[in-house]
């Protein structure tokens, strides 16, 4: 067993099950590194927007927290200006009382994917300003809340261009709501089955 | 390797920076040496790498009860590891006993325990699957403690057992902490690389219902301790424990002179 194999199941459960507003690719079938697309939440100043970001997973993966990293310029408090995001469910619970972060907000093995991208849109319109990666958009989104949003709403304008031609953009708050799947009947062994999986695994390991 | 003798420590000379330079050569150390080493006889035990009258002394007492011992490494999973190398070698040793399929039953019947105290099913399979795949005699011996990735995934679910126990009998264990427990268990016990405390310890017998028995060796003048954790699993004089010996800072695995290795 090996991080390969975890997040290729990982993978395969998300493209399965897609998580509403994001759109989850992998990076030139590196299964360590994923294209992420994020569409701006509805109701909120990121609204029409989408913007990309790189994940990327090291070999010791979930033993390690995944690095996450907005591909172009994201003017918020926790991005810092080369657009890695700085978010406590990123960081490892190592003793660090500076932070004020708390332990059970930090990394865990038994986290996944699926719970670092619902933390970032949540942090997006709910940024912590007082531990700010990005000290200006901290201070900014603090004292002028207007320019703020002027500049997050020039850079939700510049990333429309991003948008995927073969991807339905959500619209309505509606369509970020996970839905109750319909039971499809389907023969589970499938994605189980050892062959399938060395078969995945010669894909990917080939790769390397 | 040679080891430096006590008295060869310049203590004069233990500047910070010597220190940390120390523990940097140790832990590099340590990361080249198996997860789990070869077993050895007692004799050869050392303590902390160094030679030291006081400890040999100990180890020689320890001969009363135990022939050898096995080591794991150096990495803030040492007890984690040493239980739970110990345990799945007593159970495949005799694969049919009674206390082999009570303690089997017990584990598997872990996951429907931690999925009782909300830990998705989805982010601990894995865990759960390299934790039951070592009460297979060849898997224990090739992959469990062998392959890094899985052992540590055998160490992390140990630590969730810890967890869901704490948690559910919350009230047994909560007397011990200077801290709530939800803040202890995600600073202490889920953290891969944090020691246990003696909680940890009850909070793992009770849960699997085993018990375990520790030789404490420090460097003080007393005889080497023993200390017995869930007496009460231990049904009669036949059933198995699991010996380990603490000495400063880590737990390394003991056999006693009745074992068979």
């Amino acid at each position: 067993m090996s991080a390969a194999q975890t997040l290729q199941r990982q993978f395969r459960e998300f493209q399965k099950n897609p998580l509403p507003g994001f759109n989850v690719e992998l990076k030139e079938d590196n299964i360590f590194v994923w294209d992420i697309g994020i569409f701006g939440p509805p109701d909120t100043i990121y609204e029409g927007g989408y913007f990309k970001a790189t994940m990327k997973f090291s070999e010791d993966y979930p033993f390690n927290p995944p690095s996450f990293t907005f591909n172009n310029p994201f003017y918020h408090p926790n991005v810092y200006t080369d657009g890695r995001l700085c978010i406590s469910i990123l960081h490892p619970p190592t003793p660090d009382p500076m932070s004020g972060e708390r332990p059970e907000e930090r990394w865990n093995p038994t986290q996944s994917v699926e719970s670092i991208l619902l933390s970032v849109i949540s942090l997006l319109t709910d940024p912590n300003v007082s531990s700010p990666a990005n000290v200006d958009a901290g201070v900014m989104y603090r004292n002028d809340r207007k320019q703020y949003e002027q500049i997050v709403r020039e850079e939700v304008e510049r990333s429309k261009r991003d948008i995927p031609e073969n991807v339905t953009v959500p619209k309505s708050a509606e369509d970020f709501i996970v839905k109750n799947q319909p039971e499809i009947e389907e023969d589970e062994s499938f994605w189980y089955d050892d062959e399938v999986d060395e078969e995945w695994d010669e894909d990917y390991m080939s790769d390397e | 390797m040679d080891s430096p003798k006590e008295n060869d420590i310049n203590y004069a000379d233990l500047t910070d920076e010597n220190i940390i330079n120390y523990e940097n050569l140790i832990k590099e150390d340590e990361e080249k040496k198996p997860l789990v080493s070869e077993y050895d006889v007692i004799e050869n035990y050392k303590v902390n790498y160094i030679d030291s009258e006081i400890f040999s002394k100990k180890i020689n007492q320890l001969k009363n009860d135990c022939k050898g011992y096995r080591s794991v490494r150096k990495d803030g999973n040492c007890f984690y590891r040493s239980f739970s190398y110990k345990y799945f070698e007593l159970i495949n040793k005799n694969k049919n006993s009674k206390w082999s399929q009570e303690m089997k039953k017990i584990a598997k019947d872990s996951i429907n325990v931690l999925t009782s105290v909300n830990f998705e099913k989805e982010t601990i399979e894995d865990f759960y699957d390299f934790f039951m795949d070592a009460f297979d005699p060849q898997k224990f011996r090739e992959i469990s403690f062998v392959d890094e990735y899985t052992s540590n995934g055998i160490v992390f679910y140990l630590r969730l057992i810890c967890s869901a126990e704490l948690k559910i009998n919350h009230e047994a264990y909560e007397m011990f902490l200077e801290e709530p427990l939800d803040s202890f268990i995600s600073r202490q016990v889920e953290p891969l690389g944090r020691d246990v405390d003696n909680v940890q310890i009850m909070a793992i017998v009770n849960a699997l219902k085993v018990c375990i028995n520790i030789a404490y060796l420090d460097s003080t003048n007393n005889n080497v301790n023993w200390i017995k954790f869930g007496e009460e699993y231990q049904k009669d004089a036949n059933s198995p424990v699991i010996n380990l010996l603490f000495t400063p800072g880590h737990y390394d695995m003991l056999y006693h002179n009745d074992e068979n290795v």
